[in-house]
This record gives structure tokens, C-alpha cells and sequence, in this order.
């Protein structure tokens, strides 16, 4: 992984001690909380609806075990034992006191962290493939060039102040994306041109939130020489031409929508046409000189382990065979498998792990996967680099821990956003209602006759719950000072990429697992075959039976 | 536009933590929603915005929500403030 230079420590620890300045004056009284509260944001420091709470970057959710422990201690000793994974592949705190920030910052320093740029008006984490280097399908790791977008991204000086947050996704896996890259302010997916050439497929416009859009593709392809100066013409057109007035309407997706797709795309290729062959222009020196950070470890030569894995599924061990049925992906390297840690656990808010469960997990890192961990945009985390043959060695050691619940891509691995437990833009909690739904599908023979299926939970119109892009997301809304659930069906992040469509009336909140429950019978009543995917029978189906089954009686 | 009548509490964000606090008929600040001072709507505002002018060391973003008080309780009309109040619905450490 990339490691920090001189400069980069520098800028890390320097702003660590700008920030316990600018905290030192705010407590003082010197500066106002309006005059503060741009300056805690481009911290990454909110104010939530209980306290404070830090969100951290993790580059394309990609963590050393050093990092790991590092975060452990955090929780430890700044906040309330725990630390909570994100949509983005980030890390958030919910309980950091103001003053202790600072300190804070500089222990993420000490291991090459920070918390810049994942709040305010300007570019946030890059993120991307959780098995970016190790996927079998992947045409090529994308992580060098989400490394090159991340250095480039960092405080430039021109898109500071941009109309609104600005989120940018990269897959190297064309045919499947697990980065979501539609669904971002720019997506960028790595493929060959008709000269087998890799480069740069440039998706704009996509978002969630209040107007939820698949993102339009502006560029079939570009060389990868020409990708940050394209970047920079798509954020020039942006930030020229975005809305400042209206903060609901000041997404990029608003301004692909009301030029129109042609119109945009014309005029960033006015804009790239001057800066395309300046200074933007990546060398292919440097794309070797970040590659390099990005080697693979020193695996060792083993046999293909395919049938060995397959094994382990039909094994007597009934419950380390669904895990590795569930949480283990393959991998590229023969004998090496990806395994999912599960943070979707009973009792547990979705993508929460406590201090020492991080801890432990650091150590496994290092036992298991050559000190890498990388958090997913589902709210789990994966080691990426696991000896097929010591997969029984290491369940035995997640089970302990409580992170072996196998359930990726299940009914249960729910995606939540905090909800109004915790955030103060909320309209409804989120999670105590996918604890419930959660509690009601636990039966893993049922979740696995179920299949795949993702709900996802968003407690306000931001989505950060992702719920537009759900098979079954659900969307908290507040009716008249009311908490109430909306339900809506057949979203997909991927390359199928599609928005989930309201299904009809509110449900209370007593009423809206009973809603999930019905709509999983009915699906199990319809499927024309026990391979049927839910998705693939909402899509074949439509909504017509789904809301029969839910409203028909009423 | 807002009853005139209607009750309403001032609150804040402690600026050491972020945590809820509610004015007091003191004029300090409490964690306690029981604790705070009862206020008509245009009252509350103006003692909000005071505040916010001369305590920025001590809170942030004072503002007023509506309440009900009933046989002495003073109960929050919006679940947001409930749930503010109260503290997280859900068990905010993982257990080990």
C-alpha cells in the first residue's frame, strides 16, 4: 500500500496542529462556531445529534494492521470502545470530545491517517473495488490510479469550494462492479479499448440522495495519460457551472440532468481541449512509481485450491461450510482465497466493531493476510489474502470474535446508515428497525433458501444508507413529528445499475419488517426456480404482486 | 407561522462534547430535559439567540424546539428531540 513520504507526514502533522489552533480559539471565544464550523468540517468533524462525531478516510477502504490497531486505540481511548465502517469505506467515531481532537488527528498521523477532506464542499475518499488486486475478474488493479486520483484530489487549490460534495469510485473489474462507480459524482471503470489498451471509462452524474441517478457515460474510453486532466475539466464545468444557490440542487447530477448529457459532455471537452496535454498529463513513470506501492505481497506458489474450497462448502462442518460458502470470494492467486469479515452481527449496529475486536483483527491481518485489511462500501471488511488451506484455522478464530456470521450478500447483511440514533439530519432511525429485521430472518437455512438479497436502510433523503440502490431498500421519513418507512424494490448498484422504486404507502414502525417479511414470502411464492434471484424476479415480475401482497387487502 | 402560545425549550450543543443541553431557569445548563426552563415561543427565541451571541465558549447553535408539558413533564413534540434527549435507542458500544 502506499506508503507517506516526507511531504505527505509534513501535511498530515501540520494540519493536525493548525486544527488544535483553530480549537483553542474556538474555546476561547476568539472564534465564533460559525467562523469554526468550515474549519471542524474540513477535519472531518461534525456535530451530530448526540455529539461530536470524526469521520476518518481510509483510501479506498485499504488498511494496514498498523492502521488497524491504531484505529483500536482510537476507540479506546478517545471514544466509547467501538468504531463504525461506512458506506464509503471509511471509519466514524461517534463520541470524540473537542478538545481531545487534536490529539486524535495526530495519533492518525503517527500511522498515516487523517481525517481531511471527508466533510465540506470538495473531492472526498476515492473509493473502490474491496478486492481491487486480488479479484479473479479483474482486468486490472485499480488502486494505483485511485492512489494518483487521491494525490491529485487533495487539496488542490481550484476545487476547495466546489457547489457541493464531490465523490469519486473507480472499479478495475468492467464486467463486475463492486464500487458502485454509477452511482458516484464521476465512476471510473478501467477497460481495454478495441487495441486491447487498458484506460478510463468516464461515468458523470450518478447520486443518490433526494433526485437518485445512474450516472451517464461522457467517455467510452481515454488513456490513462489523459485521466486526472479529463478529471479536471469534468470538476472545472462543475464547479463553473454548478448550482451555488441551492443546496439540493447542487449536485453534479443536477447539472448533467438540466444541460443534458451532449451539452455537458460538450462542454468539458471545450475545457479539456486547453489542459489536455499541460501538466495533468500522467506520466507513465508515474503510474510505475505508484504501481510500485501496490506490488503484490510474497505469495506463495500453490496448487489451485478450487476444489479444496469447494470442499470446505460441502464439508460436514455445516456452519464453517455456509461460511465458506458466503464469505469467501476466490482469488486470483491459486491456493489464496478473499474472506469477509461480517459486521452485520445480532444486537450490533450494521459496519460496528469494537476496540478489540479491531485489535484482534490486526492480528489476524498480520497471522492471515500479510497485514492487510480492506473495508468495504457494505460495511464489512475483507482480508484479501488468505491461504485457502487455513480457512478452517481462521473461522474457528472469527467465530470467537463474533465477525464469522455467514450472511455476505444475505437478507442479514443489511446496510444501515446511523439514522436518528446518531445523525442530526435524520428523519427516522434506521437501525434498531435492521436489528429487527435482522432478528426475524436469523435462521440461516431460511436466509439461505432466501438467497441473495441486500436491503438497504437509509433514515433520511441522503441516503447514505444507499437505499436507492437496494433490492429491498427502505427510506425512514418523518410524518408529522413520526417516525415512518417507506419501502421500495429492485435497486442495484452494479453494472446493472437501477434506482428502487417506491413500492407505496408508509409502513410504521411496527409494521415495517412484517412489510419485509411479505415481500420475501411473496418472492418465495413467485421465483420460478430456487435460483432465482430476488432482483431477477422483481425484474421478470415487476412491482404488480409486490404490492398486491402488501396493500391488496386494504 | 408558529403559535405564539405554544411551549417551547432552549438547547445547544456543549461545545467540550456535542451533547444536548437544555437552559435552565438559572440560566445555566443542564443535560436533563426535565431540568429546563419553559419558554412561549418568542421568549425562547430571543433567549436562543442571546446565547448564541454570549456563551460561544461554552455552547454551540443554541436554538428552541416545541414541547408539551404535562402534569410537570416536559415531553418533546418531535422524535428528534425525544431521541436527543434520551440518548442513542440502541446499544452504542459492541460488547466484547
Amino acid at each position: 500500500m502506499y506508503q507517506y513520504d516526507e511531504y505527505d507526514r509534513k501535511i498530515v502533522f501540520e494540519r493536525a496542529e493548525q486544527f488544535a489552533h483553530q480549537v483553542e480559539r474556538r474555546v476561547s471565544g476568539d472564534i465564533s462556531e460559525l467562523q469554526f464550523k468550515p474549519l471542524r468540517l474540513q477535519n472531518g468533524l461534525y456535530m451530530q445529534l448526540q455529539a461530536y462525531m470524526l469521520r476518518v478516510a481510509v483510501p479506498y477502504g485499504l488498511l494496514s494492521s498498523r492502521q488497524m490497531r491504531m484505529l483500536a486505540h482510537i476507540a479506546r481511548r478517545y471514544d466509547k470502545g467501538y468504531g463504525h465502517f461506512t458506506t464509503r469505506q471509511n471509519i466514524q467515531y461517534n463520541w470524540p470530545k473537542l478538545e481531545e481532537v487534536p490529539a486524535l488527528l495526530r495519533d492518525l498521523a503517527s500511522v498515516e491517517m487523517h481525517a481531511i477532506q471527508t466533510s465540506g464542499n470538495c473531492i472526498r475518499n476515492i473509493t473502490s473495488d474491496h478486492l481491487a488486486g486480488v479479484a479473479k475478474d479483474e482486468l486490472e488493479d485499480p488502486r494505483p490510479i485511485a492512489e494518483i486520483m487521491r494525490q491529485w484530489s487533495t487539496f488542490h487549490p481550484e476545487f476547495a469550494y466546489l457547489p457541493r460534495k464531490f465523490k469519486i469510485a473507480i472499479t478495475g473489474a468492467p464486467d463486475h462492479d463492486r464500487a458502485a462507480v454509477r452511482i458516484h459524482d464521476i465512476g471510473v471503470r478501467l477497460l481495454k479499448n478495441e487495441a486491447g489498451e487498458v484506460g478510463c471509462q468516464i461515468i458523470v452524474g450518478g447520486g443518490l440522495g433526494r433526485t437518485p441517478v445512474v450516472g451517464k457515460t461522457i467517455r467510452e474510453w481515454l488513456p490513462k495519460e489523459d485521466l486526472l486532466s479529463y478529471l479536471e475539466a469534468v470538476l472545472r464545468v462543475y464547479n463553473q457551472w454548478g448550482d451555488r444557490k441551492d443546496k439540493f440542487k447542487a449536485r453534479i447530477k443536477i447539472l448533467v440532468n438540466t444541460l443534458g448529457q451532449a451539452e455537458f459532455t460538450r462542454r468539458v471537452e471545450e475545457e479539456w481541449v486547453h489542459i489536455k496535454d499541460g501538466v495533468m498529463k500522467l506520466t507513465q513513470a508515474e503510474i510505475d512509481r505508484v504501481s510500485k506501492f501496490f506490488v503484490p505481497p510474497a505469495y506463495k506458489t500453490l496448487p489451485d485450491s478450487s476444489a479444496q474450497l469447494a470442499s470446505f462448502k460441502l464439508g460436514k462442518d455445516r456452519e464453517f461450510g455456509r461460511w465458506a460458502q458466503h464469505n469467501v470470494d476466490q482469488h486470483k492467486v491459486p491456493g489464496y482465497s478473499a474472506v469477509y469479515l461480517s459486521l452485520k452481527m445480532p444486537d450490533t449496529p450494521p459496519g460496528d466493531v469494537s476496540d478489540t475486536q479491531m485489535d484482534a483483527i490486526a492480528q489476524l491481518s498480520d497471522e492471515f493476510s500479510f497485514g492487510e485489511i480492506v473495508a468495504t462500501h457494505t460495511q464489512n471488511l475483507v482480508l484479501p489474502h488468505v491461504e485457502t488451506a487455513r480457512l478452517p484455522e481462521l473461522y474457528q478464530a472469527l467465530a470467537k470474535l463474533d465477525l464469522a456470521r455467514p450472511n455476505q450478500n444475505l437478507i442479514t447483511d443489511i446496510i444501515s446508515c446511523p439514522g436518528l440514533d446518531f445523525c442530526d439530519l435524520a428523519n427516522a432511525r434506521s437501525i434498531p428497525q435492521a436489528l429487527e429485521i435482522s432478528k426475524r430472518f436469523e435462521d440461516l437455512d431460511y436466509q439461505h433458501d432466501i438467497g441473495e438479497l441486500n436491503i438497504k436502510m437509509s433514515g433520511c433523503i441522503n441516503a447514505c444508507g444507499h437505499h436507492h440502490v437496494g433490492h429491498i431498500g427502505i427510506l425512514g421519513i418523518n410524518k408529522r413529528g413520526v417516525e415512518a418507512y417507506q419501502l421500495a424494490l429492485g435497486g442495484a448498484p452494479g453494472n446493472d445499475a437501477s434506482i428502487a422504486k417506491i413500492v407505496g404507502p408508509a409502513f410504521p414502525p411496527d409494521k415495517i419488517v412484517n412489510a419485509v417479511e411479505t415481500v420475501v414470502k411473496q418472492y418465495l411464492a413467485i421465483r420460478s426456480s430456487d435460483d432465482e434471484r430476488f432482483l431477477d424476479c422483481y425484474r421478470r415480475v415487476g412491482m404488480e404482486p409486490f404490492k398486491e401482497a402488501l396493500y391488496g387487502a386494504h | 407561522m408558529a403559535d405564539t402560545n405554544e411551549l417551547v425549550v432552549v438547547t445547544a450543543h456543549w461545545l467540550a462534547d456535542g451533547a444536548p443541553v437544555y437552559l435552565t431557569a438559572a440560566g445555566t445548563w443542564s443535560r436533563a430535559l426535565q431540568e429546563a426552563e419553559v419558554f412561549l415561543v418568542e421568549k425562547g427565541e430571543a433567549e436562543a439567540s442571546l446565547r448564541g451571541k454570549t456563551e460561544q465558549p461554552i455552547v454551540a447553535d443554541p436554538y428552541t424546539f416545541k414541547i408539551e408539558k404535562r402534569d410537570g413533564f416536559i415531553d418533546a413534540l418531535s422524535a428528534r428531540e425525544r431521541i436527543r434527549s434520551t440518548g442513542p435507542t440502541v446499544r452504542v458500544r459492541r460488547p466484547d
